[in-house]
């Protein structure tokens, strides 16, 4: 049985903000890298040292995996489909910024659906590279820690578990919280945890 | 905003050696109520006697909702909604039985297809019936907590959401918790299966 945890990066100055990154790569701040730390323990207590650690390129993400790589004494193995959505013209902008600017999009996007931007990528888009990357990853070990970011760990969850991820059935997952998806004998992927490490909502 | 909690049931015997229980009434365990006190412990630091807590009628979720609820000064309604799928002539059995006796039974509902035994419940029933108990509960109270079983807890989430009775979710462990929140248009996930780190059940 393969087992995925899907890690959402710590916090970065842009998220304490309130500013959308996207494919931005903003830092973990000094508090964000000591939080890694600290759900680097809580997933290895859990879950048990990983035999595969992977991360989006952006450092956000890798910065948060490598306590988690170095608890496992491995590498992180970096997968570009991985990253965040591109919020294209949005990107470092804050929801409220957005909500002035471009009104009618902010409204479709809290709808749920895609809004037309420039360079937005699309829940189709994102699910479809992260379904591909999470599926290779649970053909190559039993046990992964995978470190991404909110939006593309919805859509790839989604993909796995042949949901709609416009749909809205999946709520906001905190940094450093976990979902957890096992894959069975005929090959579907089940969600066994959702939220984990986080705290009561 | 309304809120509502999932919590299965603590372990029973037939937990403990892979029975399947379906509808069969079957207790509590010790370490089923020990479970059912540390989950008890942990609800009350978040939720409060203001929470309507609901149970089906089987034991082992009303004896695990009435630890529960007196952890919160809160009142047990119970609600046959609740239940656990009925597993027919399965119920009793373990997974050796099954897949010795009815191979291709198996087969099916290991591919989320109703197993076709006599007896059992199909699963858009159970997910119809208890969802439908869920989104009641919660139109006439802020907060509910309701205790049930691995199968029909699974598949009425599942509905709720509207994913359909098909694949998708595992089911919870023993005392483990999912929370739901329903917003204008629909019903949202906010956790699964969290709770203590136990293998899940048989669905």
């Amino acid at each position: 049985m393969s087992k995925l945890v899907l890690v959402r990066h710590s916090p970065t100055a842009h998220n304490e903000s309130g500013r959308l990154q996207g494919r931005l790569d903003i830092p973990l701040t000094d508090e964000g890298r000591a939080f890694a730390a600290v759900v680097a323990g809580r997933v290895v207590d859990r879950h048990g040292l990983p035999d595969q650690v992977m991360a989006s390129p952006l450092s956000r993400a890798v910065d948060s995996a490598m306590p988690i790589a170095e608890r496992a004494e491995v590498g992180i193995l970096s997968d570009e489909r991985l990253q965040q959505r591109s919020y294209g013209e949005w990107e470092g902008l804050t929801w409220d910024e957005v909500r002035e600017r471009f009104p009618l999009e902010y409204e479709r996007r809290m709808d749920g659906a895609d809004p037309r931007i420039r360079g937005w990528e699309s829940w189709a888009e994102v699910a479809g590279r992260m379904g591909a990357a999470l599926r290779e990853a649970g053909e190559r070990a039993d046990l992964t820690v995978v470190v991404s970011h909110g939006s593309a760990i919805t859509a790839g969850l989604s993909d796995l578990l042949g949901v709609d991820p416009s749909a809205g059935v999946f709520g906001h997952l905190p940094h450093g919280a976990w979902h957890v998806v096992a894959r069975a004998g005929n090959g579907q992927w089940r969600l066994r945890s959702y939220g984990l490490g986080a705290d009561w909502p | 905003m309304s809120q509502v909690v999932v919590v299965r049931h603590g372990q029973t015997d037939w937990n403990l050696h892979g029975r399947l229980q379906g509808a069969t009434d079957i207790p509590l365990n010790d370490h089923g109520r020990e479970q059912a006190r540390h989950a008890a412990a942990y609800l009350a630091d978040h939720l409060d006697g203001a929470t309507h807590v609901v149970a089906s009628h089987l034991s082992r979720a009303r004896e695990t909702a009435e630890i529960i609820a007196a952890a919160l000064g809160a009142d047990v309604t119970t609600d046959a909604r609740l239940a656990e799928r009925a597993f027919g002539v399965w119920e009793g059995t373990t997974l050796a039985d099954r897949v010795r006796d009815t191979p291709l039974a198996v087969e099916r509902w290991d591919s989320y297809s109703d197993p076709g035994v006599e007896g059992s419940e199909p699963a858009a029933d159970v997910g119809t019936r208890f969802a439908e108990a869920l989104a009641e509960h919660s139109a006439r109270h802020e907060s509910v907590l309701a205790v049930g079983h691995g199968a029909a807890a699974r598949l009425g989430i599942q509905s709720l959401l509207g994913m359909g009775t098909g694949r998708g979710f595992e089911g919870l462990g023993n005392t483990q918790s999912a929370v739901l929140r329903r917003r204008a248009d629909g019903w949202r996930l906010l956790r699964y299966g969290i709770g203590p780190s136990t293998v899940p059940g048989p669905l």
